[in-house]
């Protein structure tokens, strides 16, 4: 009740930044012009991080053998999907039009906008989506397996194909900074760092949360000081390596869990619950230091952002606790749970490989579908969304085994029809997009476009504010921005305008092609040829030598 | 960075291993020796190598993942888990980190990938606890640790 009640109140003044945030785009909360990335992105790496602890505890030491696992198992479960849920609101909230978030699924050139599989953002976006199915059915699977013992033989395989998957995912997050242009993002070591920093924050949540309701697993405090030293271990590289150095963060992720040293100190519930909160704060901090080292001018927005985060978690932590203590009041009895523990179990060993063998093809159509229809591809850089796809399928197919055993063919079937049904659906909206009214979404443009004439000074009006945030003011293109979203478009020459010709060039503004999305309604056909004419006079300042 | 402080790096992340699993410990006093053990790794990298070795970032990274290797052969109990999870782990920090180099124009090694891919065969083929099996895993980790080698002209 109390997590509520905690929740609720940061929850609501929160509401109010995200709605802020959601009105006024990336200009509400606290950017820099050179990262693009601010606090949602810092929040989302942060929250995603604290997912893993479910899957830590439950999957990992689950598959590692660890006996106490089941104490904490079901608690931190219900936090993964939680803190899930939370860390997957940010990235929507960053892309400023949240409606418009499935452009990120990699579905080919169905709508005319071939996704680039290339892109860690696009890894990013199926990476989560696969650990959020995937941990969900295992959560649903060990809560049932409580009720029909037949499904406990399932638990083990489930776990292997998560073991691997969440620190995937993890992984992955770690590619959207190692791979940019951004030198202090640079880093070749990031995967294993984020996947530690996860780890560590995700314990320190368990350990928080075990605490509050009034249990205690020391087994949990060890692996506090473990992961400790273990971050440690990466903050002096960045040091050594980069020069990067945060006295605060030291003091806080390292120094002051080291006091569970201290037997006396250790024995004191609200400073082991103290440690922990110092050790989640540093990693916070460190994220929020990693997207944005410059000095921070926060507004309400960020503060708002980061209040609706802890707030949405209590919240939603709290409502699972309550439905699945009312839906399955054994999980959370630790007397039922260690006398549970004790039953033998088989390994589903023949629907494990089964399920492997489906995973391992469906991730081979989907290499073979991209690399068909565009060759170019790096096929090496499809390697990071293979797996979340060969691992959500496995999951799917291990789920109908486990089904299998409890319910009917009929009512499976049933089920079956139903998920499908709903698959076919959210596929024809996917495939059909969303409406843009321009006449309502872009009133301020059109209202300044009939004000606008089609002078060299207007076009570079337009250019400035509808092509340069891929073409780069100069027309030497935003290397950063673009790079990490689509190939790279062509450079700018005086040849290849002429090559084109005018009219060629008009229309691909006006209707797009490849990577380029069309104009038309957004902007005339006088602005249109402006452009060009705009772009021809770059090109021939760059050819004299007067753009570098 | 030459190729005989390469093997140096290599001597320096073996001579650990065999007391990571050797007695029963706690498990924090264990992170503590395993991480010392990394830091130990990245200053003796900080001072033997330069940035300018394209592997510089990964390197404290991949001499932990060879220690933990080798650490397997030492191991009493479960030493086909832990052999497989060791070797896997080399294969992640490998994989990613070099992929994440290849953005920036470094040449991505394929020998890694391939040799160290073989080390599952004694693990799971043969007899775990057998000094020819042991004898198999070092060999191909030591070769797998030469052909990470990104020999710069």
């Amino acid at each position: 009740m109390n997590i509520l009640i905690f929740g609720i109140a940061l929850l609501l003044p929160g509401l109010f930044a995200v709605d802020s945030a959601l009105t006024l785009g990336p200009s509400s909360w606290d950017i820099s012009q050179q990262r693009f990335w601010g606090t949602p992105i810092a929040n989302f790496v942060f929250w995603i991080g604290l997912a893993h602890a479910g899957t830590f505890f439950s999957a990992i030491l689950l598959v590692l053998g660890a006996r106490w696992q089941h104490r904490v198992a079901f608690m931190a479960e219900l936090s993964t999907l939680a803190a899930l849920m939370v860390a997957a609101s940010f990235p929507l909230i960053h892309l400023g039009i949240p409606s418009e978030f499935y452009q990120m699924i990699p579905m080919g050139n169905l709508r005319s906008v071939f996704v680039n599989p290339e892109s860690p953002l696009v890894w990013d976006f199926v990476a989560i989506l696969a650990y959020g199915i995937v941990s969900s059915l295992y959560i649903l699977l060990h809560l049932f397996s409580l009720q029909k013992s037949s499904l406990e033989r399932f638990r083990r395989p489930f776990a292997w194909i998560l073991f691997p998957l969440v620190l995937w995912v993890h992984t992955i997050v770690s590619m959207d900074f190692a791979v940019t242009f951004v030198p202090n993002w640079q880093g070749a070591y990031f995967p294993l760092y984020f996947i530690f920093g996860a780890l560590y924050s995700g314990v320190a949540l368990v350990l928080v949360l075990t605490e509050l309701s009034g249990r205690r697993v020391r087994a949990v405090e060890d692996l506090l000081i473990s992961f400790s030293w273990a971050i440690l271990a990466f903050w002096v590289w960045e040091a050594l390596a980069k020069g990067i150095w945060h006295s605060e963060i030291l003091v806080l992720g390292f120094l002051v869990p080291q006091l569970l040293w201290i037997s006396k100190i250790r024995e004191i519930q609200g400073a082991r619950v103290l440690v922990a909160i110092s050790g989640m704060v540093s990693l916070w901090w460190e994220r929020l230091l990693l997207v944005q080292p410059e000095s921070l001018d926060w507004t309400w927005v960020d503060i708002g952002l980061l209040s609706f985060g802890i707030g949405a978690f209590c919240v939603l932590f709290s409502l699972l606790r309550r439905g699945v203590q009312k839906a399955f009041p054994l999980a959370l009895d630790e007397n039922a749970l260690e006398e549970l523990r004790a039953r033998p179990v088989q390994f589903a060993r023949k629907p494990f490989w089964i399920s492997i063998c489906f995973g391992a093809l469906a991730a081979l159509l989907f290499a073979v579908y991209f690399v068909w229809n565009v060759p170019s591809i790096t096929w090496m850089r499809l390697i990071p969304i293979l797996f979340p796809i060969a691992a959500l399928t496995a999951a799917l197919s291990l789920s109908f085994f486990a089904a299998r055993k409890v319910w009917s063919s009929k009512r499976i079937a049933w089920i079956l029809g139903i998920l499908l049904l709903w698959g076919v659906g959210v596929w024809g909206l996917v495939f059909r997009g969303s409406d843009v009214s321009y006449s309502e979404a872009f009133v301020t443009v059109s209202d300044q476009a009939g004000k606008l004439k089609s002078s060299a000074v207007d076009a570079r009006e337009i250019w400035n504010a509808r092509c340069a945030a891929c073409h780069g003011k100069d027309g030497n293109l935003n290397r950063k921005f673009v790079h990490e979203y689509y190939p790279l478009p062509q450079t700018l020459s005086l040849s290849r305008i002429d090559s084109l010709g005018m009219d060629s060039l008009k229309r691909v503004i006006l209707d797009g092609r490849n990577y380029m999305r069309p104009f038309r309604g957004r902007i005339s056909d006088k602005e249109a040829a402006a452009l060009v004419h705009y772009l021809k006079s770059m090109a021939l300042q760059k050819e004299k030598g007067g753009l570098e | 960075m030459t190729s005989f402080a390469y093997m140096l790096t290599a001597l320096i992340a073996m001579l650990p291993a065999p007391f990571f699993f050797k007695t029963p410990m706690r498990v924090p006093f264990r992170a503590v020796l395993i991480g010392f053990c990394l830091l130990l790794d990245e200053l003796f990298v900080c001072l033997l190598s330069s940035p300018a070795y394209p592997h510089y970032e990964l390197l404290p990274f991949q001499m932990l993942a060879l220690s933990l290797c080798i650490s397997t052969l030492f191991l009493g109990k479960r030493r086909r888990l832990f052999a497989s999870l060791a070797t896997i782990l080399w294969i992640w920090i490998d994989f990613f980190g070099m992929l994440s180099l290849s953005y920036r124009g470094v040449d991505f090694l394929w020998m890694p990938f391939v040799v160290l891919p073989l080390a599952f065969y004694p693990i799971f083929f043969m007899h775990p606890y057998k000094k020819e099996t042991r004898f198999c895993l070092a060999v191909i980790w030591a070769a797998a640790w030469i052909l990470s080698y990104a020999w710069t002209p």
